[in-house]
């Protein structure tokens, strides 16, 4: 039976959420305009109205986690995002995967806050809240899913299966056609960062909502300046969310998703760096703003730029555009003319209140001298920008050929061919003025008066930087101009900056935020530095193949194969790779595959034998394991020349129903770098084994013999009542041989068996994929020359092997140190501003 | 000179730098016979083409070659339908078989394309089950 109530609720509380925002945006903009008498009355309405806009959301949000939950495969979202094997944890990361889902997370914020909003803030609510409610109102209509004169206004996650994709044949057949099981939640996105990265991004989104709300409703009021102390703490605030969740996705990219690095100049990530520069630039000159005459009116700009350029980058990200140039952006909905309207609507409105008002907002009319903290932080503020600018007139590569097709012209452009090259070789140089100017910031900042000069406070640090960072050249061999340049500033930075922070601490500790945040920039452009600038692949394979024979230069291949029990070098280590492993249910650890027998349901293996975890015994032989087919664990060991040794477990998602593998690295970390192993190819999983020719042997119980490189003993030969892959019957006999293979590091026990019955014997032979060998014991004579004798069937094929890529990623912890003291530095001021607020 | 007018100046020399340099860095989408003409004069300019998997009639892959396992090549077919051999310095991309479409970065080379980067265009796994349940 199709269940369409649910859908039909889900329906409705967005619908009632749109007209309730409609309500709201209008009885807020009466309630904060001029000529508006009845404000209180208007405002209370208003505020209702946004209550019951903030409930449907909540509703809808219910609605649709209970259609994933539940299962309703009728409707689209379940059937694409959700699936009967999907772990609840990862539910509510299905939700927020597709476009709709994430709407809708990003509204539930502007709920949470315009709620926090209507509670804190007294006096602007009205002008403040119009803002939200307006911005509210758009973002529900991408989801509302109407055809106004057949114009598709949103897209609706609530939408049956029949009505997303009606032309299927199956709907002819029978209209109320359910699927048995969902497609499921991307395996690479099953995983922890995908149920918090989202969240903290979109957070971060709603919360530069806030700033943006303020600035207009001070330009709507009049109050130039007022704004900005209630405005500070939330502008801080959407720093270091917005910062948060960029360094998240940056972290995932690195330990999950195997792009190769933390920043790989995507231009999704590139859309969501572009708006937070823009917003760090917006919030030193709003400090600067607050505290003396200059830097109001570029506050609003780019304040103003930082929302647009959110705008702009869900445009991006969202409207299908990127198509040929991203990796990962999302799947295109046909929303993008709707979202380019509410771009340049927004971006309108602004800039017609803008340049309605900008003669009133005060200047300070004196002019700016070259040494004071006005220049330093304007200084700052343009490097910012001009940084941002650089991402962001590459990035919007796409929309250009866009631009040019709708007057037919073919412009054909594609990004950079290098981007990591064409990016770093100005995003360096501006990080070595961010660096400078961060730290003689803080110092202009705090420490310079008219007693005090510059040369005063700078002179021992100065110096001192320079010997340290002379030491770290000697000793890292660093001989690249443009990165000595940056270490040194960036050294210097973390200098002088920790000498402010440490006077600061003495005196308040709440006011260290900014110092500890810009120790914590500069240790993350060391960190950079290093772990970008030496990255080096160590996996690297000179064998010269035949492939490449068209080529004159050396092609080093960075990729090598690993058999199993094999012993490869690489670049100071020893590879050696032991086998698969699979998680199995109620195991703690990981189990060996070998140590299973698979079963039809792929889903489930018996137990060859008992399967311990610390010397206790989990499962018995010839128990049902639950495991987890899916994720591939692959045992690497890595020797050392000095003879120590460690283990590493790369990952591979089996992705059903495709081909190919989606990697996942295994990271050895230790404080010189971390060492990033991940597998780039394995064996076709059904591909038929080539078994060669079978060879035959003779021989008896204690001897000894060698196939596929491996020794083997011919340990014993027992009779079994109990096997878990045969069912006796009354009057037949199994017997089993056992053979012992030697392997480097454990032995491995072969059983082929032989079935005895009225009607003769049956071969039950041993295969041994991940060995290459198959045993087939062929006969067996109790009464040898002086011992049992059996006769053995022989094949062999290549043993099981992977390919496997290693990188060396040097001192990158720097970089995450970095960025926890950005986060409590600005935290700390968080903190300390919103106690200041009123 | 005002200090606000040299930062301006500043502002747009840097802006204006960007505008050049990204105008001159940002590669164009190419077809075989372009990316060929144009190593002829400079072999190390790199270059995206957009092209297709070559298929028989049946709609089988021919001409992958995975033997070598740790990179491998394969047929493409651009815009013009011209064919050319590529070669990748890595395994096999996950879901490369599947693709609709493929855009390649790198060289050409003796009518040999030496990709360093493959972008792949799949049919959403959703669309493609269906098809298999139906």
């Amino acid at each position: 039976m199709l269940r369409s109530v649910i859908g039909d609720i889900g329906h409705l509380a967005v619908i009632t959420a749109f007209v309730a925002a409609a309500v709201a945006t209008f009885g807020y903009f009466k309630s904060s305009s001029e000529k508006s008498l009845d404000t209180k009355s208007w405002k209370r309405f208003a505020r209702i109205a946004f209550y019951i806009h903030g409930i449907s959301i909540l509703t809808a949000i219910t609605v649709l986690y209970i259609i994933i939950g539940d299962h309703y495969y009728e409707y689209n979202y379940a059937r694409s995002h959700s699936s009967d094997r999907l772990p609840l944890n990862y539910l509510a990361a299905a939700l927020w995967e597709g476009q709709e889902g994430s709407f809708l997370l990003w509204m539930f914020w502007h709920v949470i806050i315009g709620f926090i909003l209507i509670r804190i803030e007294r006096k602007r609510e009205a002008p403040v809240m119009s803002v939200f409610s307006l911005v509210q109102l758009i973002l529900t209509s991408m989801i509302i899913g109407v055809a106004i004169f057949d114009v598709k206004i949103g897209s609706s996650p609530f939408i049956l299966l029949r009505e997303a994709m009606p032309n299927m044949p199956v709907f002819q057949l029978n209209p109320d056609y359910i699927p048995e099981d969902g497609a499921g939640l991307n395996p690479l996105l099953q995983n922890y960062w995908m149920v918090i990265h989202p969240p903290t991004l979109f957070l971060g989104f709603a919360l530069v909502l806030v700033p943006f709300s303020y600035c207009v409703a001070g330009l709507r009021k009049k109050d130039y300046k007022g704004w900005l102390k209630p405005a500070m703490p939330w502008l801080l605030l959407a720093v270091l969310i917005l910062g948060t969740g960029i360094i998240m996705g940056a972290y995932w990219a690195y330990e999950t998703l195997n792009f190769g690095g933390y920043w790989n100049w995507d231009p999704v990530e590139n859309a969501v760096l572009i708006p937070w520069l823009v917003l760090v630039a917006g919030l030193h000159t709003a400090i600067l703003a607050s505290s003396g005459k200059s830097g109001l009116r570029i506050t609003y700009i780019l304040i103003a730029a930082s929302f647009t350029l959110i705008l702009y980058s869900t445009f991006l990200t969202r409207s299908g555009i990127l198509g040929d140039t991203s990796v990962h952006s999302f799947t295109d909905l046909g929303l993008s003319g709707q979202l380019l309207f509410f771009n340049i609507i927004i971006l309108l409105l602004f800039i017609f209140l803008y340049l309605k008002r900008r003669k009133h907002i005060p200047v300070s009319g004196k002019e700016l001298k070259i040494n004071s903290k006005e220049t330093l932080l304007f200084s700052g503020t343009t490097v910012l920008c001009l940084a941002a600018f650089q991402i962001l007139v590459m990035t919007s590569v796409p929309v250009y050929n866009a631009l040019a097709e709708t007057f037919g012209l073919e412009l054909n452009l594609a990004g950079p061919s290098d981007p990591p090259a064409f990016y770093g070789k100005f995003q360096l140089w501006f990080a070595v003025c961010i660096a400078v100017l961060s730290a003689l910031g803080q110092v202009y900042w705090w420490k310079i008066n008219k007693k005090r000069k510059l040369r005063d406070v700078i002179t021992i640090p100065f110096i001192f930087s320079l010997l340290l960072s002379g030491l770290i050249i000697i000793f890292s061999g660093i001989r690249d101009f443009s990165y000595i340049t940056l270490l040194v500033a960036a050294v210097f930075s973390v200098v002088v900056n920790t000498g402010t922070a440490w006077s600061l601490t003495r005196s308040d500790f709440k006011l260290s935020g900014g110092a500890v945040a810009h120790i914590g920039i500069a240790l993350m452009l060391i960190g950079i530095l290093f772990s970008s600038g030496y990255s080096k692949v160590i996996s690297l394979n000179n064998s010269g193949l035949a492939i490449l024979e068209d080529f004159t230069e050396d092609q080093n291949l960075e990729n090598i194969v690993l058999h199993r029990h094999e012993s490869v070098p690489i670049e100071g280590y020893e590879l050696t790779y032991y086998g698969q492993f699979v998680r199995a249910k109620n195991f703690p650890g990981l189990v060996d595959k070998t140590e299973l027998i698979g079963i039809p349901d792929p889903y489930k293996a018996v137990a060859r034998r008992a399967i311990t975890y610390q010397k206790e015994v989990r499962f018995e032989a010839g128990d049902t394991l639950e495991i987890n087919p899916e994720l591939l664990y692959f045992k690497v060991g890595f020797t050392k020349s000095n003879g120590k040794s460690f283990i590493l477990f790369p990952k591979v998602h089996m992705n059903p129903g495709a081909e190919g593998i989606i990697a996942s690295p295994a990271l050895r970390m230790s404080i010189k770098g971390d060492l990033y192993a991940h597998v780039t190819g394995i064996p076709k999983v059904n591909e038929e084994k080539n078994w060669g020719e079978t060879k035959t042997i003779h021989r008896q119980i204690g001897d000894t013999i060698i196939i596929n490189d491996y020794i083997a003993l011919l340990e014993n030969i027992e009779s079994v009542k109990d096997d878990p892959e045969v069912k006796l019957t009354q009057d037949e006999v199994l017997l089993r041989l056992v053979l012992r293979v030697k392997g480097k590091e454990q032995d491995f026990l072969l059983y082929p068996k032989l079935l005895l019955g009225k009607e003769g014997a049956w071969s039950i032979p041993e295969i041994r994929e991940d060995l290459g060998m198959k045993v087939t014991l062929q006969h067996f004579n109790p009464q040898g020359e002086e011992s049992p004798h059996v006769r053995l069937d022989i094949n062999t094929a290549e043993k099981d092997w992977i390919v496997f890529k290693v990188i060396e990623k040097p001192f990158i912890n720097i970089l995450w140190i970095g960025t926890f003291l950005v986060i409590i530095g600005t935290g700390t001021a968080v903190v300390r501003r919103f106690k200041k607020r009123k | 000179m005002k200090t606000s007018h040299l930062l301006g100046i500043i502002i747009i020399a840097v802006a204006i730098g960007v505008i050049v340099a990204t105008a001159g860095d940002a590669s164009q989408y190419m077809t075989f016979e372009e990316a060929a003409e144009l190593a002829t004069d400079d072999p190390d300019t790199r270059v995206h083409v957009i092209g297709q998997l070559k298929k028989d009639a049946e709609g089988h892959i021919v001409g992958m070659d995975v033997s070598a396992r740790t990179s491998f090549s394969f047929l493409m077919t651009d815009g013009d339908n011209e064919t050319v051999k590529v070669i990748y310095n890595e395994p096999v991309p996950p879901d490369f078989e599947r693709s609709e479409q493929l855009v390649i970065n790198g060289k050409m080379r003796n009518n040999v394309f030496l990709a360093d980067k493959i972008l792949l265009k799949c049919p959403s796994k959703y669309e493609e089950e269906f098809k298999a349940e139906l």
